[in-house]
């Protein structure tokens, strides 16, 4: 196997499904952000958004913090440390594979 | 190869101006330089010496940057954050310094190629062309943000075109030195920040809604 196939193989497949790809690429941009952004951003309907952050929070990639603003519910959603590394393992591994 | 994933990770950046409250800061902050050009006729109003001084400093510079500062934290604590979202920057950035320091080196180059054709000014009052270059500088700033922030508003880049447009008839149209053109075209530039930030917001509020009780 040649190593653009290797790379492909070993993409994360956590990660690599589009609506997490998505979800993960726009919050390693930021330190943290509420669920309201990324319904926006994203656009996905708030049910298939909240099955891939469970997946992510699964996989150790993500944390939520459920807090309030004044009486309105907010959930905090932050990338972990070990999210961080994955993602950027993910965006190395899909250069070569498409070099 | 580029990297694919590039713009989706410059999203959150572009996020920062989703309603125009960056365009309103700019555009008092201008207003606060512009004040400067009429410094000489706001000082008769003022107490004589260096008092007068800080107190008119105080007024141009200083009180638009407070309050833009604090208007743009009203706006994304009641206006933005409510409709689409908090975010929190990531503040080490790959790339961030390079980028901030590309940024320092640009505007030190703009203000050196500003101070050359001010220079100049003095020398040729009357001269078109300098008054010409003079609006394609004051333009210039909004046309690179323009640019930036073009992927989510694509209309600043015309709206930029039109500032250089009316600068360009203000050149040739207002009488007098260079230094005369100059107040009225900061002005007017200032006055074209503010109006892209109005619009910005406008737009911005009616294609979004309102936060309600336990939406989230």
């Amino acid at each position: 196997m040649n190593g653009q196939l290797r790379a492909i193989a070993e993409l994360d497949r956590v990660i690599h499904e589009p609506g997490r790809l998505m979800i993960v690429a726009l919050l390693s941009g930021l330190e943290e952000c509420d669920y309201r952004y990324l319904v926006h951003e994203t656009e996905m309907n708030k049910g298939t958004l909240s099955s891939h952050l469970t997946r992510l929070e699964e996989a150790g990639y993500l944390q939520m913090e459920k807090t309030f603003r004044g009486k309105v519910p907010r959930t905090l959603l932050r990338l972990t440390a070990s999210g961080r590394q994955a993602f950027e393992d993910y965006r190395a591994k899909l250069k070569e594979s498409l070099r | 190869m580029s990297d694919p994933l590039q713009e989706i990770i410059r999203r959150p950046a572009l996020y920062e101006n989703v309603d125009g409250t960056l365009d309103l800061y700019f555009g008092l902050m201008l207003t606060g330089t512009a004040c400067i050009c009429y410094l000489p006729e706001l000082m008769r109003f003022l107490p004589p010496g260096i008092a007068g001084y800080l107190l008119a400093m105080l007024g141009v510079i200083t009180l638009p940057m407070l309050f833009g500062v604090w208007l743009r934290r009203m706006v994304r604590k009641y206006i933005t954050y409510p409709r689409t979202g908090y975010i929190a920057p990531r503040r080490a950035l790959p790339g961030k310094f390079r980028n901030g320091v590309l940024f320092v080196v640009g505007l030190s180059v703009a203000a050196a190629l500003l101070a050359s054709v001010a220079g100049l000014s003095r020398s040729d009052t009357a001269s078109l062309a300098v008054r010409i270059l003079l609006a394609a500088a004051f333009a210039f700033p909004y046309a690179v943000f323009a640019i930036r922030y073009r992927s989510r508003q694509p209309w600043k880049p015309f709206a930029a075109a039109a500032m250089l447009a009316g600068l360009v008839l203000m050149a040739a149209l207002v009488p007098g030195g260079v230094e005369q053109w100059s107040r009225p075209a900061m002005l007017f530039t200032a006055c074209g920040w503010f109006l892209s930030g109005f619009v910005t917001l406008w737009l911005y509020l009616r294609a979004t809604r309102a936060l309600t009780a336990g939406a989230e």
